[in-house]
């Protein structure tokens, strides 16, 4: 069914042709080090994953 | 005699799709009495509403379930999951609640929706207020281009369990409230369902359960492009034929007039229907032979009365419409849209498609269309225009188009630009030659960019499709995709990439053995399986192919203006950038003019004398640091996990590891902070928020700072100037959201 198309029936992502099992994703950081209360972050707030935006692009 | 026509959610809400209004059209030109109902925009339309989210939000609770979330120790991965969002529900839900309508109007809205800023502001809130309904049937997540559920719509067993599952499947409620209503008031004796997507397999079966529960007599016909992959697998179950009558494979428009006619005349006989699969009187399912492809020269123009047009979330309608069915070209051996939903290519006259504007466009004042086909011919490029003109048009439009060097020379591409279109689509695929070939795309990567570029000099946007991991393709010859279309990116607008996957119907599945397919794993638990997991046997290995997918991506991610964080234009939203740039003329316009322009006008680098947070501003200290939980659950991509078919939701499987294994994520605080004039949300640290605190209009800058120790003293001040950047603060006395607006 490739490529993507617009009103097309398609997969919002492709199967998987690992049969192993998934690898973990990135560990935790470390726990409080000295000094982190007085760190400024400021970070957008976003709940999307990675995995699917690229592929609805002019697709759905 | 009545017929209902129904699209079942879940499509997109920026415009309607073409499959009702073309069977209408053609019911109604034989005399029949036609219904249609976009169950789709209305669903939409309903769960975004006041009245429906306050009712989500009184159901998920977010601040009784966040309570309990704060006071744990440490958060496990599904925790982490459950407390990104009830984090975001907890500050912003009632806000959001408010709002919604609000955000409806302004993307209906002409003037607004061309605003950015308000139209960002809309565009945010309506994700925002589709993730506040999702919480209520979590797992199951409905955005604003999918619908996903637990249940995997390869095997028909889940489905089957997703149809009576009141606690994850939001449509029962919708249909009882309001579709079964509808359609009882109509009393149909004929139902025809359209299943474009995967998406809404699980819908429409749902509401084929109601409809029968309450009219068993009623005939009920499911057809579209979905079932033209799965009908013959999904017959093979008994149940379904307790919740439909009948499936149409590929054109609708004769095997549904005939099952009109034969209902009206009392004399239905299916077995004399071509391209129709139902049960027979022993039980045993029974598929007629394929009919002839129409000539679609004989069929009327779309008919899209009774739609609820005014109910699309776009400012000005933009109408599909077919001026070709099938693929010309229809050889590449990857596809099977030629094959399998439009076996035959067949065109309407350029007299006709121009006929076709001109009505739609002047009974619903509209100026905008979307060509619906595989790919414009070439005989279209050349004349459409032309035509277009000669008739006096004044319209916009897009389509996919082919890769065709001899055609799309410069006076074509200047002549389609005038004629109104701003958008072409093109499948580029690779920069490869051998790989090319292979595929049987008939186009040279060389040309095909030069041909990008003279489609770029008459000012259309540019969209190309690329495929990774074609069999035998290799790393390099990937790598050299990615370095062609970096190296052009000026003359792209968008790229849409993805990994290719093994389609069962398609030309290299048949002959896999002459491009190394040495090995096809289908799952024995799947009956609906479409495509299959496989083993190159050379070129990339398939996980090869998704690191090379991955950084692709990340690469576009880092140089396409579309692929960046305000990117709700182009992803979300179908209709959304090519309305925009029709409004703005041309992309360069429209880069100028919108997208480079600085979003707030409330930004400012300079912090005032007597700094004052601004009142549009809440924020919820959080017991955990959710910008580390934002960050730790997006590295779970594609390639940590085991994608599923049409879902994006973590397996049960993978779940249970993750939560076993994962490290815990400990308590850390932080702030989330939500901008209620951009609607945007974002999390800062502790010592951040504390700055933002004392900026209340009595302090200097300087006073603001001095509960800080002097080492990290220019750190906070720093920090000042970025919360001035975001408009957060205001000089001291003046209020920043009351000149905006």
């Amino acid at each position: 069914m490739n490529p993507p198309k617009n009103d097309k029936p398609e997969p919002s992502n492709p199967p998987s042709a690992d049969r192993e099992p998934a690898a973990a994703p990135d560990a935790a950081p470390d726990a409080k080090k000295p000094g982190m209360k007085y760190v400024f972050k400021i970070a957008p707030a976003d709940p999307k994953r990675n995995s699917i935006d690229f592929e609805d692009v002019a697709d759905k | 005699m009545k017929v209902a026509l129904v699209f079942p959610p879940q499509g997109h809400f920026t415009q309607p799709y073409l499959s009702l209004p073309s069977l209408a059209a053609f019911l109604r030109g034989h005399g029949f009495e036609v219904h249609q109902l976009d169950e789709s925009i209305g669903s939409y339309d309903h769960f975004l509403s006041r009245e429906r989210l306050e009712r989500s939000l009184e159901r998920v609770a977010p601040e009784i379930a966040l309570a309990a979330l704060d006071g744990r120790e440490e958060l496990d991965f599904s925790a982490m999951e459950r407390y990104q969002l009830l984090s975001e529900l907890a500050l912003i839900g009632r806000d959001v609640t408010l709002n919604i309508d609000e955000a409806k109007r302004v993307l209906r809205s002409r003037d607004e929706f061309y605003d950015y800023e308000r139209y960002l502001w809309a565009g945010r809130t309506i994700e925002q207020g589709l993730r506040l309904f999702s919480a209520e049937y979590a797992p199951s997540r409905l955005t604003a281009h999918g619908f996903v559920t637990r249940y995997s719509v390869e095997r028909s067993s889940e489905i089957i369990a997703a149809l009576s599952d009141e606690r994850e499947n939001p449509y029962l409620e919708y249909f009882r409230e309001f579709t079964l209503p509808r359609l009882q008031a109509i009393d149909p004796d004929l139902i025809g369902i359209s299943v474009t997507f995967p998406s809404q397999a699980i819908p429409a079966l749902t509401l084929c359960r109601l409809i029968k529960r309450w009219k068993p007599s009623v005939h009920i016909t499911l057809g579209g492009g979905l079932l033209a992959y799965v009908a013959d697998k999904l017959s093979k179950r008994p149940e379904i034929w307790s919740l439909i009558d009948s499936f149409v494979m590929l054109e609708g428009e004769g095997p549904l007039l005939r099952l009109a006619e034969g209902i009206r005349d009392g004399n239905l006989d299916l077995s004399t229907i071509g391209n129709l699969i139902y049960r027979g009187a022993s039980g045993e399912v029974v598929k007629t032979p394929r009919g002839e492809p129409l000539d679609i020269k004989l069929l009327p123009t779309p008919d899209f009365d009774g739609l609820p047009l005014d109910k699309y979330l776009t400012p000005e309608l933009v109408l599909p419409l077919a001026a070709t069915r099938g693929c010309y070209w229809g050889k590449c051996v990857f596809c099977t849209l030629y094959t399998v939903i439009g076996p035959g290519y067949r065109g309407r006259t350029i007299a006709q498609t121009v006929e076709d504007m001109q009505k739609l466009s002047a009974k619903h004042k509209t100026k905008h269309f979307y060509l619906a086909i595989e790919d414009l011919p070439p005989n279209m490029a050349k004349r459409l225009p032309e035509a277009i003109l000669d008739a006096g048009l004044d319209v916009s439009w897009w389509a996919d188009a082919r890769l065709e060097h001899d055609t799309f020379d410069q006076e074509v591409c200047d002549m389609l630009a005038k004629s109104g279109c701003k958008r072409l689509a093109f499948g580029y695929e690779s920069a490869s030659r051998r790989v090319l070939a292979r595929m049987c795309k008939g186009i040279d990567p060389d040309a095909s960019m030069e041909l990008v570029r003279r489609v770029r000099k008459a000012g259309i946007s540019v969209t190309l499709y690329a495929m990774i991991g074609f069999p035998t393709e290799t790393r390099e010859e990937a790598e050299m995709t990615l370095a062609a279309i970096l190296e052009n990116r000026d003359l792209i607008q968008e790229v849409s990439a993805r990994v290719f996957y093994l389609d069962e119907s398609s030309e290299i599945y048949r002959r896999r053995q002459e491009f190394d397919i040495v090995e096809v794993y289908p799952d024995p638990q799947s009956d609906l399986q479409v495509y299959y997991d496989f083993k190159p046997g050379s070129g990339m290995t398939r996980r090869e192919a998704r690191d090379v997918y991955l950084e692709f991506t990340k690469k576009l991610r880092s140089h396409f203006p579309v692929f960046q964080n305000t990117n709700m234009l182009y992803h979300e939203l179908k209709s959304h950038y090519f309305l925009y740039l029709a409004e703005h003329g041309s992309w360069e316009a429209l880069r100028d003019k919108v997208l480079s322009r600085e979003v707030s006008g409330t930004r400012r680098a300079a912090v005032g004398p007597r700094p004052l947070a601004v009142r549009a501003l809440r924020t919820r200290e959080l017991a955990f640091d959710r910008a580390r939980i934002d960050q730790r659950l997006s590295s779970i991509d594609s390639f940590t996990l085991r994608p599923r078919y049409q879902s994006d939701l973590v397996d049960d499987e993978d779940r249970a590891r993750f939560d076993r294994e994962l490290p815990r994520e400990p308590r850390e605080g932080s702030t989330l902070l939500y901008d209620a004039r951009t609607a945007e949300l974002h999390c800062i640290s502790p010592a951040a928020a504390a700055l933002l605190l004392r900026c209340d209009g009595t302090r200097t800058p300087e006073q603001v700072i001095e509960i800080v120790p002097q080492p990290v003293r220019a750190n906070a001040r720093d920090c000042l100037m970025e919360l001035a950047l975001h408009g957060w603060i205001s000089e001291g006395g003046w209020i920043a959201e009351e000149q905006r607006r």
